[in-house]
This record gives structure tokens, C-alpha cells and sequence, in this order.
């Protein structure tokens, strides 16, 4: 389910900051900011003279002054020499692409600038808005210190950080759990959208999930199993035979649309044939 | 950024609880990004100059690449989910669409939904039973229903008689003909008592 899952995928859309350990060749014009005015669209149409090279070309070649030239360069790439970024540099991109080139070391991934927050979150985690750090807070928070763990450690202390962090987002689960299932019992009587508002994706699924099942634990307790209905339904088969045991040509429809009507109508037919009434279990 | 188009394919999905219109041009435009984004790398494989050894070169293939699997995975998610609906929607609704879903369908989508209707009836003959006619255990062997309109043809077929039905009148019956009438959307079930 994890490829496929829209979940994840979305938080993995989440931005972060990295840095760069050598140049990025050609991608200036991508990832830095101050291009974003001037940048053309990657995703042009071509027209249908144009050549995909000429579009390429024309895309590259309106970058900025920003970068500076890289000094191993071959003189006939000059044009495209100002879209090359230089290592050190911090980019700021969604985290699927920091996470695809941290395994190869072109980049460290850095910690986002909310792992400070958590720290004072922790006096009272039920009343933290998730919503403002990130929608998808136990995703991200779980998969970025599993993955700067494993694949992107550079340094103890980035481990270190790395074991805090994913830490805090469980013991953030475990401590704001109570919450969850006591307002999601409650979902029917009160309004909860003040709390629902503060979930992440994570929790709000499990808010839904605990409203659904209070609400068909309610109808089981009206509708369900009881003594009363299970009379009812003898009565009703009693009924259903004796309506049967009418040949079909004799048989007339009942009246439209009366409860009570139908009701004196089963009154009648427990009569029998003789008159006398039908005893009938109550 | 490449890769946006392909979340706002998504997120629409993701804000609708049943099948929403088959975003074509969504499609297609991630289609085409694809597209931009392979033709980058072959040129970038296939150019001489360039050192292919060089990290720089690689950090800009491995991105392009990346945004191309991006999307590759953001379809397929897409594509998957709107075939987990359809396919709820059979279990839920039978063998005919609700009408205002069947516009929302993409062609290859009705045939899924065709063929699963298929393979679910081929089963149920086999194993002589329609898994999907009851999907809660029934409590009563006999059910109310009121009858909303007739079709025209003047005797319906139940299990043991034909009988003639009447507009707005309630009827006492079995359970299985009084399903079939329902999903013929001839009758309503009465919730009493």
C-alpha cells in the first residue's frame, strides 16, 4: 500500500531545506528561488515547429546573474555555465527529491526549522495545533529520522537529532491518543470542529474511524439485538404466513401508505376463520 | 518543480469521497512533463562534452529522473484509486451504475467495471450464491417495501407467483424478490418498527 498510498505520497511533497555537497549542473534555473520570475515553464507545450532542443535551450539560457560560474566548466557550455549551482549552496525542495539525491551523498538534508518547536510543545501535547507544523506530522516526522538515521548521517549529532526527533513525534501520538478517542466518542453530541481542525492526517483518520463506530454502536443499541425486536419478528412471520396461505388470485393489495392500517389489518387477519382471535405471543 | 501537476491530480482526488470525472487533461500533462523530462536525460546521456563521472551531471540527471518517477507514482496512485472505488461501487450499488457516476468514468474504466461485473457473476453461478445481494446478515426473512413506480409491464416475476403491483402500495415479501425490485429501483424499503 506504501507506493500507491495518496497519503504518503503527499507527505512526501513536504518542502526541507538541503545542502549541497558538490555543483548541480543545469539546475539553477529549478531550484534556486530568485529564478522563479523570470524561469519558463519546464512544462511548456511545444508548438509545433519548435524543436525540443531549441525549448530546452531557450529555458536555460534565461537564467540569472545569480549563480556564479562554476571554474570547471569546458569553454563550450559556456552559455549555460550561469545555471550552475554552486556546492554549499542551500536549496529548498520537496523532500523526494532531497530524499533520492541524499542516498547518493550530493546533499545533506537538514532538519526542519519546527524540531526546535517541539521542544516546548512537549509541556502540553494535546493542545498543539498539528496542522501549523505540517498536515502530515507523523509521516514526515517518522520517515525523515528513519532516513537521516540510515542513509544521511554525516555526523553523530545529526544521529542524535535524528533519534530525538523521531522520539517526540511518538511520544506526540501516544500522549495526544486520549484526546482523539474521547472526542471522537463524543463526535455525535458536541461540535467538534475546533479539535478536528488541529489533527493531522493521521489523526483525523482515526477521529473518523472512532465517530463511524460510536455511530453504529448507537444504531446496534436501538436497532439491533433486543427482546422487543425479536418479538416483532415473530409476530411478522406470523403475519407473512398467514398472508402467503391467501391464493394468489384472491389476493388484494394492502392500503397505501397506512402504518396503522396495515397494523388493523394484521389485528384482523390473526382472527380465524371461525371468529375467534389468534393467540399471539407479547 | 516538477511533480505539482501530478499532486493536483491527486489532491482533487482526495478531497472527492466517490469517482470524480477522469481528469484527462491532468493526465495528460503530467503525461507530457514525463515526456520533457526524458528527453532531458537522453540528451544529457547522449552529449559527448559532458563528463558522466562528473557528481554535478549526476545531481542534474538524478533530479530529473526523480521528477520522473514522481509522476510515474502519482498516476498509478490515481489510476489505482479510482479502480478501488469503481469497484466498491459494484459491491454497493450492483449491476448497473448510478447515473450520476457513469458519466464520470473514462472508457477503459467502464470496461473494468463491466468485466468485474463479469467475474463476480461468472463466480456467483458457479458457487450458486450472489455474494453481493446481502451485505449485512438479514434479521427477517421477510421484508416491507412500498412500490414507487411500475415499469409498465403489467405482472412481475417472484420466486413462487407473478403478481400485478400497484403504485404506492406497500407488499409483505420475500426477501430476495423484494431485493431485486429494489435494485430495479421499482420499490423502497420501509424502515418500521
Amino acid at each position: 500500500m506504501g507506493y500507491l498510498d495518496i497519503d504518503e505520497i503527499l507527505s512526501e511533497q513536504e518542502n526541507i531545506n538541503v545542502m549541497l555537497n558538490n555543483d548541480a549542473y543545469d539546475l539553477a534555473t529549478l531550484l534556486t528561488k530568485k529564478d522563479a520570475k523570470k524561469n519558463t515553464d519546464m512544462n511548456v507545450e511545444l508548438l509545433p515547429n519548435q524543436d525540443l532542443d531549441d525549448s530546452i535551450h531557450s529555458v536555460t539560457s534565461t537564467s540569472s546573474d545569480l549563480v556564479e560560474d562554476d571554474e570547471d566548466d569546458e569553454d563550450d557550455n559556456k552559455k549555460l555555465n550561469s545555471t550552475n549551482i554552486q556546492a554549499k549552496t542551500k536549496l529548498n525542495m520537496p523532500y523526494w527529491l532531497a530524499k533520492e539525491l541524499g542516498k547518493k551523498h550530493f546533499v545533506v538534508v537538514e532538519f526542519p526549522s519546527w524540531m526546535k518547536v517541539l521542544e516546548s510543545c512537549k509541556a502540553d501535547w494535546a493542545s498543539v495545533n498539528i496542522n501549523s507544523i505540517t498536515q502530515h506530522f507523523y509521516n514526515f516526522g517518522q520517515d525523515l529520522s528513519y532516513y537521516i538515521f540510515n542513509k544521511n548521517k554525516f555526523s553523530e549529532e545529526r544521529e542524535e537529532l535524528a533519534e530525538r526527533l523521531s522520539k517526540n513525534v511518538f511520544e506526540a501520538f501516544v500522549k495526544r491518543f486520549p484526546l482523539i478517542l474521547q472526542h471522537s466518542i463524543s463526535a455525535s453530541t458536541e461540535n467538534n470542529s475546533q479539535i478536528v481542525r488541529m489533527l493531522s492526517v493521521l489523526e483525523e483518520r482515526l477521529y473518523r474511524t472512532g465517530q463511524t463506530a460510536q455511530d453504529e454502536y448507537a444504531n446496534w443499541k436501538v436497532n439491533g439485538v433486543g427482546l422487543s425486536i425479536v418479538k416483532q419478528s415473530i409476530l411478522m412471520k406470523q403475519e407473512a404466513t398467514t398472508q402467503y396461505i391467501v391464493p394468489a388470485s384472491a389476493q388484494k393489495p394492502t392500503q397505501p401508505v397506512d402504518e396503522e392500517g396495515t397494523q388493523q389489518q394484521a389485528r384482523k387477519r390473526r382472527k380465524n376463520n371461525d371468529g375467534s382471535i389468534r393467540a399471539t405471543a407479547k | 518543480m516538477y511533480g505539482e501537476k501530478a499532486i493536483e491530480v491527486l489532491k482533487d482526488l482526495k478531497h472527492n469521497e466517490s469517482v470524480p470525472i477522469y481528469n484527462q487533461v491532468g493526465v495528460t500533462s503530467v503525461m507530457q512533463e514525463m515526456d520533457l523530462l526524458y528527453l532531458t536525460i537522453l540528451k544529457i546521456n547522449n552529449s559527448e562534452e559532458l563528463d558522466q563521472s562528473d557528481p554535478a551531471i549526476a545531481t542534474n540527471v538524478i533530479t530529473h529522473y526523480s521528477g520522473f518517477m514522481r509522476n510515474k507514482r502519482c498516476i498509478l496512485a490515481y489510476l489505482y484509486e479510482r479502480i478501488q472505488r469503481i469497484k466498491r461501487l459494484r459491491w454497493e450499488c450492483g449491476v448497473t451504475l448510478p447515473t450520476n457516476i457513469e458519466p464520470n468514468l473514462h472508457q477503459t474504466e467502464k470496461g473494468f467495471f463491466d468485466k468485474y461485473d463479469k467475474l463476480l457473476g461468472d463466480y456467483g453461478a458457479e458457487v450458486n450464491f450472489d455474494l453481493t445481494s446481502d451485505s449485512k446478515p438479514p434479521k427477517d426473512a421477510f421484508i416491507e417495501i412500498r412500490i414507487i413506480k411500475t415499469e409498465g409491464e403489467d405482472d412481475i416475476v417472484l420466486e413462487d407467483r407473478t403478481i400485478k403491483l400497484k403504485k404506492n402500495h406497500i407488499y409483505y415479501m420475500n426477501r430476495s424478490d423484494a431485493e431485486m425490485l429494489i435494485n430495479r429501483g421499482l420499490a423502497v424499503q420501509i424502515n418500521s418498527r
